[in-house]
Parts: C-alpha cells; structure tokens; sequence
C-alpha cells in the first residue's frame, strides 16, 4: 500500500473516529501516533509521542492564546461586554441582525490585533454569544458569526500567516501586509450581507427591539469607557511601538483584570468562574494543538500532500483550473489542519507551481492565507466551528454548523471576486512601493 | 468511593487554578517588561519565563478539560443513536484517550531524561529544562486520572438506570 | 540488470527549502550520492516548515532514528555541544571559509566526545556576523548603549550586555513585527537571514562588525551508517568531510552576497567596524572570553586547549 493511500485511510479513520463521538484531539492523537508507528515502527512513534506534548506548545507566539482568553473572560465577568452591546444595541437594535454584523466587525478588529483565529473566537464568543442570546439572537446565527469573525483577522495585518508566507516564498512581507487589507475588508463586508440577507429570510433569528431614545443612547455611551479604554490601550499600543502583537495579549488580559476589580463586578465566586473557564477552554485548544501536531507528523510521512499537489502539477490543465484545485484541495485539508500548518506544509510545494502559472506572488498569498481560514469554518471538522462550541457550555455542533451556511456562500463570492480581480489585492502594494 | 474520587477531583481543580496563575505571571511579566524598557529596566529573559509559564500552565489546566469534557466533538451522528451506544461510545473515547496519555507519559518520561542527561537549560536564561517538564508530566499523569473519573462517571447512571 | 536493494534515507534540516542550504547543499548532496550508489540510496527531504524540521529536535531526531541525517544549529538547544560552541566566542573569526575548515580539523582530537552515536558528514560555520538596526546608526561601542538587540546565543548575549546593550531572546520569524513595532531596535544576523526573513524592508543600517559566528552540523545516525552497503558507506564519504567542508567558504559568501544586495539597493548605510573601533570592543570582551572559557571548563576539562586551538588554526588561515 502506498504511503499516500495509507494518508487517505487515516483521514477516513480519523473522521469516523470523529463521527462517533470522539473528541476531535483524541481522534488526531490516536490516528496520528497509530499510522506513524505503521509506518515508521516503534521508535518513530516513541519519538513523536515524548516531543509533541512539549514541542506543540512551546512556540513564543502561542503566548496570546492563554493571555486574550483571559482577557475576554475578565471582560465578560466585569460587565465590560455587556455595556458595549448594549451600547451597540441602542444605536443598531432596531435594525434586524445589527448585533451580528457589529459582533463580525469587533471580531475583525480582535484579530487584526491578536492575528490567532482560534484565540479570536475563544475570547470574542465568550464574550459576544451571550450578549446576542440576551438580546434575543438565535444560537446558530449568533455562534456561527463568531465562527466565521474569527477568519478575518488574519489578512489584516499584523498576520502571522503572512509573514510564514512571505519566508517561504522571499515575498514582500510589507507587500503582503498591506495587500491584504482590501481583501479582509471586503470579507468583513460580505460576511455582513450575509447576515442581513439571511435575518431578512429567517426574522426569527434575530428580533428587533424598540428603537431607543437619544437620551438612552448617550447613557449607554457613558457606559463603555472602560471598554474604550481597553481597546484604545491595546490597538493604539501596538501601532505607537509600546508592545508587539504578541505583547499586546498580556496587557490585555492585565487591562480587562484592573478593570474588573475596578467594576467591583469580580466578586469570589465571578473570580472562581473565571478561573474555571480560563481553564476549560484553553486546555481544549492546547490539547488541540497537540493532537494537530501528531497528526500532521503522520500526514507529512504519509507524503500525502505533496503527490496531490504533484497530482494538481502534472494535469496540465490551465492557470483557472489549477487554481480552482488548489482551493478545493485547501479546503478539504482545512478539515484537520490549522492554517499555520497547511501554510507550513504546502506552499512549498505550491509555490514553484504557481511561479510558473505567472501568478503573482503577493496575489497569490492572500488568496491562499484566505482560503486556509476558509478550512476553519466548514464542517464536518472545522476548528472555529469546535472552540465556538467549547465556549458555550451545553451549544451543540449542529447548531453552529446549522448557521454557517450563509458564511461559507460569502467566501466563496470573495474567493471568486478575489480570484477573477487580482486589483483588489496589488493596487494598495503598487501605492505604496 | 465518593471518598477516594473527592480528594482527586480536587487535585484536578487546584492544578488548574495553579495553571492559570502561570498564565496570570506570564501576564504580569510581560507587562513589566512592556513598562520596565520604557525606563531602562526591563526583565531579562521575558520570553523564557513567559514560554515557561505558558507551557506549564498549559499542562495544569488539561486535565481539567478533561475532567469537564471541555474537548470538543462532533454530535451530529451520535445524537441519533441510542444512549446505551452512546455511552459505550463515550467510554470507549475516554479508554483511548487514557491509554494515548498513559503512552504520552511513559514516552515524555524518556524524553525528559534524555533532556536531563543532555544538560538541556532555556535558551536565554538558562532556566533547567526541569522546570518545564515538572508540570507537562504531572498534568499528563492528572489528565490520566481526570479520564478515568469520567469513565467512572459514565458508568454511574447504567447502575441507576437498571435500579430503576 | 539486477538493482541492488534499495535504501531510503531520511534527511531532514530546519531552513525553509528556498533557502540555499536546501538547494545549494543538500538537495545536491543528496542527488550526488543517489548517482554514485547508482540508485541505491534514495533520499527523503524535510525541510523546515514540516514537522520534523524544528531547529530545537534535529539532533534528537538522528539519536533516535526517526530520520537517518540531520543539519543543525550546535546552539539549540544550548549547552549541547560545548566544545564546538567555542567558536562562537567574540573576534575568533568572520570569515566562514576558515571558520569551517577549522571545526573539520579541531573535530577528529578536540571535538570528537560530543558527537557520541553520530557519524559526523560535515560541520560548518557562518560569515562573521553584523548588528542591524532600524532606527539607530551604530559605529561606536558608545552607540550601543540601551539597544534592545536580538541574539542568537548566550555567548552573543554575554557578548552585548558587555557592551552596553540590551540582549533580547526571540525565535527568528517573530523578529520582523518586533522590529517593525519598534520592541526591539535591531538584531544581530549575518546578512543572509537578513533576506529570508524579510528584515531589508524594517532596517536601514548595518554594522559590518564581524565580531562572532556559529557553528552547524551535518549529521547521521552511527548505527545506520555502520549498516549500509560498503559502496553506499563509500559514496556517503566521498560526498563529505573534508571535500563538503571545503564548499561552505564560498557557499556562504553567495548566500550572505544577496543579503548585502538587497540592502545596498534599497539606499540602506552599510558600514565596517573601523580597526580602533575593533581593538575597544575586543579589549571590552576580553573578561567575557574568559568568564565563558571557565563557565565551559566545568564541563570540558580542556575547554582553553580548545579555544586555543581554534585561534591557533584561525591564524594558520590567516583569521585575526
Ligand atoms: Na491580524
Ligand atoms: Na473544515
């Protein structure tokens, strides 16, 4: 058997594994370590089994995961969201879906700074499901907007991914930068008028309130400073030079404490509870993360990717046709990977290929960050879609894949839109360099 | 029973509270570092420390997650099975995940004292690679007990159902 | 005819695999011993970006067998080998050619105990390295003072803090948002990182101080290598030692050439460490050499033999 047909065979065990009910990084772990002692004995699996639980969580940049989910969660627990919905809520509640649309735009905004999909969503559905669900929000719409929120930070810069990218390829990483920012907008605006269109079909999703008074409006306004101010100390810090992205996490998670005592809001028990979901939820994603990482050990052995890509290399079909695989093929590989590692693992490979289709390059990179985050939201094994449902104890996987159709149709308009005008990714780099 | 599951259900819970301090610290530490450079006083090493405190915190809070399935899964198929399978499918997740971390232990145990032997320390402080392990092997060796107590938890309502 | 049996060998290294360590001199590698073995020996590659490409585990993963030969940095994890560390102590040398060459030569009697289960096919250093900077022009000693520099090992660190400024530990793909977010004022690189990572577009000024190196290996599992055919023993080391060692002078020029292109393109200042200059900083680190030397002796009894050594060979070669 080859190693590409045994690299199929451990997808299918793995999503069947999944399918009964398995928890997804056990699924990974045990298909992982179980194929590479197939095909690498003993040793091979030893080695990975004592590396991964320390390798796979070492990395410096995984430091935001922790530090913004604590954020959030003191956020929460002082009320900071609470008065910034409402605040959203006096100016847009009278609109159907506006709750969703801003909590799309506040998960824009988080990632840009946070660049981590998996942290934007772990901190911003802690903080905004419950606030739509108390204005009413069906689950499906409100989980699914976090879900689908959580993939715009990265093409805004700061992006990790990009800059990965622009290593592996010796692309322009300003280029990369700053060509991304039409493209992440237009996902924030497409993924809005998935929103209206979908309230619009189905009112009951999202039901309006009365139009509020000017008088109330300013009332609520007087009621976010604290909210304000921690956005305002983390946006302005990174882009004044006082931290790092990487940073900015930690002064975050300080910032959203102080003003939680602050609030008189963390009582002891608000305290214990926040300790409690700190806990939960990023023991979810580390662990996550290692069975990720041993089932990419087996999967890069299996040296499935490279002969898909070999496979998309050598069809001889045109620049649209291979560029219409390549998506397919990420977006089916997004089913078990995290971006970081697809990026990791095939633009290598993907690079000469595009190179000598004549795609240009910084294009191509947006298009590609973009259709990896893609992977993150469509089931049956989407990561967005597992740590939205981690953040809402007792919400189901049906409900939030149930509300991530209208997401996935919006991507595939921007892939589509972001293919055929290439403009939309080199006119900012062309002003600038 | 309830006697001997208690004390170990707390272990969980304290590890996890311990695990979220070293996040609080690596918090702490990153922003007097943030502020001490401003004035010429920064801390010496902050990514050891705080890759230390994330790392080990990371490995406190697991078997939390464990403990309270925090771990995410898919649903859509098993909600349509009967709970009798439903429950055997539960435990047999649970006996994977045990016997998964029992060899994660046994192989993370080689690779510590390989580390040990080597001298291994962190890269800019020269912090020993103990330090890192201490927590990563404990919170493997708790998530074990965590799943275990779940496997017991799983089976506790067969007992009452039958009762019944 | 009848083929041999064949043998896969996995090779794995930590560079991205545009980098010229990839496809100047281990793709060629490879490719020449698969032709001398006449198929025989067929290669596997992971470069960095993959699983098995992290710096920290390259050694590791050879002991253990999960790959059959593996390029690594000797400083990651640090403390590892710490008789061939020496070399990276301040104003041994700047010129890898003959930093390369005398590692090859120290390893048989100086160097050898470290590499214990490995079959040693190469080692190598880089070009003396530089100190980037953003926003800050350094000439002088004095310049240096209060920098938040990026560093590569403690002997660079101890290195900086002796004059004057300020080391900070950071994995090389986090140094551009660094730099860019002004965190850090600059890094210490030779010029090739310089362009793998992008860091052109962040900095404006270089000071050619050639004041440091650092080493690499290339190596194999002992077992494995013991249980190749001899025509497969053969071929493996004709391809390396001393005639592999020989190319890494020239190899790293090339590599570093392109680094200084793109700055000299791009306007940026370039500017040499003048010889006063030199002889300060040199007489400032000389109580880091020794305060290293004796931290090494503890657990090498002939630490200064070595380091002795070195600069016996380096000024053979014409270093210093
Ligand atoms: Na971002
Ligand atoms: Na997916």
């Amino acid at each position: 058997m080859s190693g590409g047909m045994i690299g199929f065979l451990g997808f299918a065990l793995a999503l069947g594994l999944i399918a009964l009910g398995f928890p997804v990084a056990v699924a990974m772990a045990v298909v992982g370590v179980g194929g590479f002692w197939l095909l690498n004995g003993w040793t091979g699996a030893a080695f990975i089994l004592g590396s991964s639980p320390f390798e796979a969580i070492f990395p410096y940049s995984l430091s935001v995961v922790p530090l913004f989910v604590m954020m959030g969660v003191f956020a929460a627990r002082a009320g900071l969201s609470r008065s910034l919905f409402d605040m959203v809520n006096s100016f847009l509640g009278h609109v159907r879906g506006g709750l969703a649309v801003t909590a799309v735009g506040a998960c824009a905004l988080f990632g840009a700074i946070c660049g981590s999909s998996l942290a934007t969503v772990a901190t911003m559905g802690r903080v905004a499901i419950p606030e739509m669900k108390r204005h009413g929000y069906a689950d499906s719409l409100s989980s699914a907007s976090i879900a689908a929120g959580g993939t715009l930070g990265v093409l805004i810069p700061p992006s990790i991914l990009l800059v990965i990218y622009g290593i592996l390829t010796q692309t322009s990483i300003g280029q990369l930068f700053i060509g991304a920012i039409i493209p992440g907008v237009l996902g924030a605006v497409l993924y809005g008028l998935a929103i209206v269109v979908r309230v619009r079909m189905a009112p009951h999703l999202a039901p309006p309130v009365a139009r509020s008074t000017w008088a109330m409006r300013l009332r609520s306004i007087g009621r976010v400073w604290g909210v304000a101010l921690l956005f305002a100390l983390v946006i302005g810090g990174i882009y004044l030079g006082w931290f790092s992205p990487t940073e900015a996490a930690a002064v975050g998670a300080v910032g959203a404490f102080v003003l939680a005592v602050i609030s008189r809001e963390l009582t002891r028990q608000a305290l214990k509870e926040s300790v409690r979901e700190t806990a939960a939820l990023t023991g979810m994603i580390f662990f996550i993360l290692i069975g990720a990482s041993l089932f990419n050990y087996f999967l890069e052995t299996t040296g499935l990717p490279a002969a898909l890509i070999r496979l998309i290399e050598e069809s001889g079909l045109g620049p649209t046709a291979v560029l219409v695989l390549i998506m397919l093929f990420y977006i089916v590989l997004g089913c078990f990977m995290d971006a970081m590692s697809m990026i990791l693992l095939t633009v290598p490979f993907l690079a000469p290929v595009a190179a000598a289709l004549g795609f240009d390059m910084v294009w191509f990179g947006i298009l590609i960050v973009t259709v990896a985050e893609i992977g993150l939201i469509t089931p049956p094994i989407g990561m967005n879609l597992f740590v939205v449902q981690a953040t809402q104890p007792g919400l189901s996987q049906r409900v939030v894949v149930q509300g991530i159709l209208p997401f996935i149709l919006a991507d595939v308009v921007r892939l589509v839109i972001l293919a055929s005008f290439p403009i939309l990714a080199l006119w900012l780099p062309s002003k600038m360099f | 029973m309830t006697r001997i599951l208690a004390p170990l259900r707390a272990l969980v819970g304290a590890a996890a509270v311990a695990g979220v301090l070293a996040y609080a610290a690596a918090a702490l530490l990153t922003v007097a570092d943030v502020v001490g450079r401003q004035i010429s006083m920064p801390v010496p090493g902050v990514v050891d420390l705080v890759q230390l405190c994330v790392l080990g915190g990371a490995w406190l809070v697991i078997p939390y997650a464990f403990l309270t399935g925090a771990h995410v899964g898919v649903d859509l198929v098993v909600d349509s099975f009967p709970p009798p399978v439903r429950r055997t499918l539960r435990i047999a997740a649970s006996l994977a995940a045990v016997v998964l971390l029992a060899l994660v232990l046994r192989q993370s145990w080689e690779a510590f004292g390989m580390q040990l032997m080597f001298g291994d320390r962190s890269q800019q402080l020269g912090i020993p690679i103990l330090w890192y392990w201490v927590p990563l092997l404990a919170g493997v060796a708790l998530s074990i007990v965590a799943s275990l107590l779940t496997i017991i938890d799983g089976i506790k309502p067969t007992v009452q159902e039958s009762a019944a | 005819g009848t083929a041999a049996a064949q043998t896969t060998l996995k090779v794995s290294h930590y560079l991205p695999p545009v980098h010229g360590i990839h496809t100047d001199f281990i793709v060629p590698w490879t490719e020449q011993v698969t032709a001398c073995t006449n198929g025989e020996i067929q290669f596997e590659i992971f470069p960095g970006g993959t699983q098995l490409g992290n710096v920290a585990k390259q050694q590791e993963q050879v002991l253990a067998g999960v790959v059959d030969i593996a390029h690594g940095l000797h400083g990651i994890p640090r403390g590892r080998f710490p008789r061939t560390s020496l070399i990276e102590l301040p104003f041994l040398t700047d010129d890898a050619g003959a930093a390369s060459e005398t590692l090859w030569e120290l390893y048989p009697d100086h160097l050898a105990p470290e590499y214990k289960g490995l079959k040693v096919l190469a080692l190598h250093a880089h070009n003396g390295g530089l100190i980037h900077t953003s926003d800050k022009k350094v000439e002088t000693m004095d310049d240096l003072k209060g920098l938040r520099l990026r560093t590569p090992s403690p002997a660079v660190s101890a290195m900086l803090t002796a004059l004057g400024a300020t080391p900070q530990g950071l994995p090389p793909g986090e140094v551009y948002e660094n730099i860019q977010k002004t965190v850090i004022d600059g890094t210490v690189f030779p010029w090739d990182p310089v362009k793998s990572f992008g860091l052109n577009e962040v900095l404006k000024y270089h000071l050619d101080a050639g004041a440091y190196t650092v080493p690499f290996f290339f190596v194999m599992n002992e077992r494995k290598y013991e249980g190749l055919s001899d025509t497969a023993k053969t071929c493996i080391d004709e391809a390396s030692g001393a005639a592999l060692v020989a190319k890494f002078g020239d190899w790293w020029d090339k590599w570093d050439a392109a680094g200084r292109q793109e700055a000299e393109a791009a306007g940026h200042t370039i500017t040499a460490l003048s010889p006063e200059e030199r002889q300060r900083w040199r007489d400032a680190l000389k109580p880091v050499t020794e305060a290293y030397i004796a931290e090494t002796a503890k657990q090498v009894d002939d630490a200064q033999a070595i380091y002795d050594a070195m600069r016996a060979k380096l000024a053979e070669k014409g270093q210093q």
